[in-house]
């Protein structure tokens, strides 16, 4: 393992981000939902009759909808990563270069991950915005950092899953639809948790469904369940699109 | 002199396809080698086997700086022996061209204070210095041939695989890159593959001629050129019927040898050709042209010649002419 060629890959890639529309355009996109999600979530949270709670708590993973648009920003993220490299041919660069499978996959994922980060950044405007108009007591810090945390660690869990299908899949689009099935039909798994009467079940969807994880961060709540459990999908996928790389089953 | 590239029964398929079967050759250090065969036949298969791209389903791809031989599927340990250039070298488009070279230098784990010397000097070897900050994608096919080229000269590998490094270039970016080839070949190993002949005979020393996914022949430049035979032809004043006449009771060698006698006039020229095939070895082609030029003495001879086949006709017949029974494995 040499750290120095992921960082490569990954510097590249993330400047490919950059330097591609495709780039702009997600981080653009992003801004403008997260923008009027928030703006309706906080005229929403300040009418009468509304729930109590902090409205950071509901920014993160309160709603479906967030978790669709997240979704979708992953599989364009990550469809580039392989696929990409695949369908240009510089897959044949890059894996006959002395840099090993997993060194790859990994500067692909930091590079995936780091940019969704990124897309992330801007949104504490809206933690500080809150804290200007309604006073400190509205934003505690910790609740925030949490939701924070627990965002880039499903985020990173919803990236490793797009890498892995990104290394399966022989083009882009192959690799955006792959992504974004699996991930939707990994929210939709929540809801059966409601309707099982079966207990191993019920378990299972609860242990699996990465969104519901996130309920406990947006709380303040840092359970090493929910870090260990988002690790382990991360490091799975990973593996496997290793495993994927090297098996060169699609040239 | 230890080989660099060892092939040994070299085998692929793609699902019920054969791609290459069987394929076994050795190149020597320092050789310049070309692998020679019409699309399809398997030699992009056969390369990113010998660069470890892909794995064999049968046989085995080496690679070797010294006594010992690596497996060019064993990962780093090959790959750092290695510069390839891949059919029609695959770049990043959005990068500029000394970005992208940097970005190379870091994955072969060149150390930063060398990038830049190692950067330069590729970039000289390859002629790209004007065009080291341009945006790969917006530069000409025989530019980008030429990145792809200066990043596989990088490190200095020992062992060059180059597959088509000539497709889609004008004769001009031809001529250089057969100069650029040569140059390296002074110093590397070199294995190119080719579908055109001109270009392995101009900076190859040794050929292997793929059909079919089968090795159907090798051998120096002289001798597969000598495996097409020689051809011996003669100029005469007298008309076609005259020198029909006249060579009638010569013993020219029967339809078995292969012998073929062509006689045409040529109007224009007011001359007559003879052309004579079946010359199998130099010698034989001698002794047909000392007959031949005896017997068309007296019908005004301008002159005989003996021709040595040239590659594309032997290229032609080994590769269409169903010669896979006499190949040599």
């Amino acid at each position: 393992m040499r750290p120095g060629a992921s960082l490569a890959i990954a510097g590249r890639e993330l400047s490919a981000y950059f330097f591609s529309p495709l780039g702009w355009i997600v981080l653009a996109l992003f801004l403008l939902v997260q923008g009027y999600a928030f703006y309706l979530m906080v005229e929403l949270l300040s009418q009468p009759m509304a729930p109590h709670g902090a409205p950071m708590q509901f920014f993160f993973g309160g709603t479906f909808i967030y978790w669709l648009f997240v979704i979708m920003v992953v599989s364009a993220i990550t469809m580039r990563l392989l696929a990409e490299e695949r369908q240009r041919g510089t897959l044949e660069v890059l894996l006959t270069a002395p840099v090993s499978e997993t060194e790859v996959v990994i500067g692909k994922f930091a590079a995936g991950w780091l940019f969704y980060g990124a897309l992330w950044l801007p949104t504490l405007c809206f933690v500080a915005v809150l804290g200007q108009v309604a006073g400190r007591d509205a934003v505690s810090a910790g609740p925030v950092a949490a939701g924070y945390i627990g965002t880039m660690l499903a985020g990173g869990a919803c990236i490793a899953i797009g890498t892995l299908i990104s290394a399966l899949a022989r083009s882009q689009i192959g690799a955006a639809l792959g992504t974004f099935a699996v991930l939707t039909l990994l929210l939709l798994l929540g809801p059966l948790e409601l309707f099982t009467a079966e207990p191993w079940l019920e378990a299972l969807v609860k242990h699996v469904n990465l969104f519901d994880h996130m309920e406990d961060f947006g709380r303040g709540v840092i359970d090493s369940r929910h870090v260990v459990f988002h690790a382990s999908v991360i490091t799975f996928c990973l593996a496997a699109a290793v495993k994927a790389l090297e098996r060169r089953k699609h040239v | 002199m230890p080989p660099a590239i060892v092939a040994t029964d070299l085998t692929r398929r793609y699902g019920p396809t054969l791609a290459l079967d069987g394929v076994s050759f050795e190149v020597a250090r320092g050789e310049v080698v070309g692998l020679l065969g019409p699309n399809g036949a398997g030699k992009t298969t056969c390369m990113r086997m010998l660069t470890g791209f892909l794995p064999p389903t049968r046989g085995r791809a080496q690679l070797g700086d010294g006594e010992d031989l690596v497996d060019a599927s064993s990962g780093k340990a090959a790959r750092r022996l290695l510069g390839y250039l891949p059919e029609n070298a695959p770049l990043y488009g959005e990068m500029r061209v000394q970005r992208y070279l940097a970005f190379r230098a870091r994955l072969r784990g060149i150390a930063w204070r060398e990038r830049g010397k190692a950067i330069d000097r590729v970039l000289e070897a390859c002629r790209l210095g004007d065009v080291r900050s341009s945006i790969i994608g917006r530069l000409s096919k025989g530019y980008r041939q030429r990145v792809g080229l200066a990043d596989a000269l990088l490190a200095e590998p020992p062992v060059l695989v180059l597959d088509e490094p000539g497709a889609g270039l004008d004769p001009n970016q031809m001529r250089e890159l057969r100069q650029l080839i040569a140059d390296i070949g002074r110093e590397r190993t070199v294995l190119l593959s080719s579908h055109l002949l001109s270009e392995v005979q101009a900076v190859c020393q040794r050929v292997l001629i793929v059909m079919k996914g089968k090795l159907v022949a090798s051998g120096d430049v002289a001798s597969l050129r000598a495996r097409g035979g020689a051809r011996v032809v003669a100029r005469v004043e007298g008309d076609v019927e005259a020198v029909r006449a006249a060579l009638e009771p010569v013993e020219l060698g029967d339809a078995q040898d292969g012998a073929e006698i062509e006689v045409e006039r040529d109007d224009e020229a007011q001359l007559t050709h003879v052309s004579l095939s079946g010359g199998d070895d130099e010698e034989r082609a001698r002794e047909l042209s000392a007959r031949l030029s005896k017997a068309l003495a007296p019908l005004g001879l301008v002159e005989v010649t003996v021709e040595r086949a040239p590659l594309e006709r032997v290229f032609a017949e080994l590769t269409e002419g169903g010669a896979g029974g006499e190949g040599e494995r």
